[in-house]
């Protein structure tokens, strides 16, 4: 089994995968999505404290909280999705 | 009829195949609908078998193979012969599962006939190695435009009222931060507890985003009593 995970880690050492980190959504008209410029805000329902999630082609892997670590978005693992 | 009411013509029935059949891939589906030769496809399907809804309406065709292939699915290879289905029960038994059973595929090809635009659209999937086509007549389509815009679609509209009843449609885009890029030895071996950074500053806020594009690029987060979102 640990050379399994050690053969495995080996072999997914120099790759990269591409996610999506969903804080939230929200509902609009088309016009307001394409009127949007600098300095516009927003009202929105969304709490930026509720679960965020991490999704590998639409699909959630995990979700957590939105953190900040070293001055970049980061998050903490809450759940991971089997 | 000017490109962009086709364009909406073909919305209004991409969301309709998406809400109704519940087709879980359908948002990434981008190539948009060919344009053919219906008289050539009548052709080629009048040896298919007929499955009519909603009286006619919406019409599924379908080779014998789709036949075979769902009466297997749901009986049994062993239980069903290919000779001695009987057809009354097998058209019953497709009208009852055969939404179900394409909700779990992706169509391959939408079919339009651009000679008489409200007239038909067709989708081909390949379910169980076999070709089905689902047809929406007029009327179907006729009644979709109107819930959508709320205008008769044989009425001259110019594109500009076209364009203002779109604008005014209600979609949900999404917060967050597109292609991040992670290890993925970090990401197999994700557990609770780990803390995963991005590659994204957060002084620069988050994006924007609706079906992989990103339409604001510094957003950010302002938390009292209610959230709001400032576009930076």
């Amino acid at each position: 089994m640990n050379n399994n995970n050690e053969f495995s880690n080996k072999l997914f050492s120099n790759l990269q995968v591409q996610l999506e980190l969903k804080v939230g959504e929200i509902t609009t008209s088309v016009n307001s999505v394409l009127e949007i410029k600098p300095g516009d805000v927003l009202d929105t329902e969304m709490k930026i404290s509720d679960s965020v999630s991490l999704l590998y082609e639409g699909n959630e892997i995990a979700s957590g909280i939105l953190i900040e670590r070293d001055g970049y978005f980061g998050i903490q693992i809450k759940r991971v999705t089997n | 009829m000017s490109i962009f009411k086709i364009k909406l013509i073909d919305e209004i029935i991409l969301s309709y195949m998406k809400n109704t059949i519940e087709l879980s891939p359908l948002s990434t589906f981008t190539s948009g609908f060919t344009l053919v030769d219906f008289d050539k496809i009548e052709v080629y399907i009048k040896s298919f078998s007929k499955v009519e809804l909603y009286e006619g309406n919406i019409n599924i065709y379908f080779n014998d193979d789709l036949r075979y292939g769902i009466m297997s699915y749901l009986y049994g290879s062993e239980f069903i012969c290919k000779d001695n289905v009987d057809d009354f029960f097998v058209d019953h038994v497709i009208k009852n599962n055969i939404s179900e059973l394409l909700s779990l595929e992706r169509f391959d090809s939408c079919l339009r006939n651009e000679s008489s635009i409200y007239h038909k659209y067709m989708f081909k999937f390949n379910l169980f190695s076999s070709e089905v086509y689902i047809e929406f007549k007029k009327d179907v389509v006729d009644s979709l435009y109107v819930k959508e815009f709320g205008v008769d679609p044989k009425r001259r509209m110019n594109e500009s009222l076209i364009k203002s009843i779109a604008m005014k449609k209600l979609i949900d885009v999404d917060i967050g931060l597109l292609e991040q890029s992670f290890d993925m030895n970090t990401i197999l071996n994700l557990k609770v507890g780990d803390v995963i950074k991005t590659n994204r500053k957060k002084k620069d806020g988050l994006q924007i985003l609706y079906k992989e594009s990103i339409l604001a690029n510094n957003i950010f987060i302002s938390e009292n009593d209610t959230s709001k979102l400032i576009i930076g």
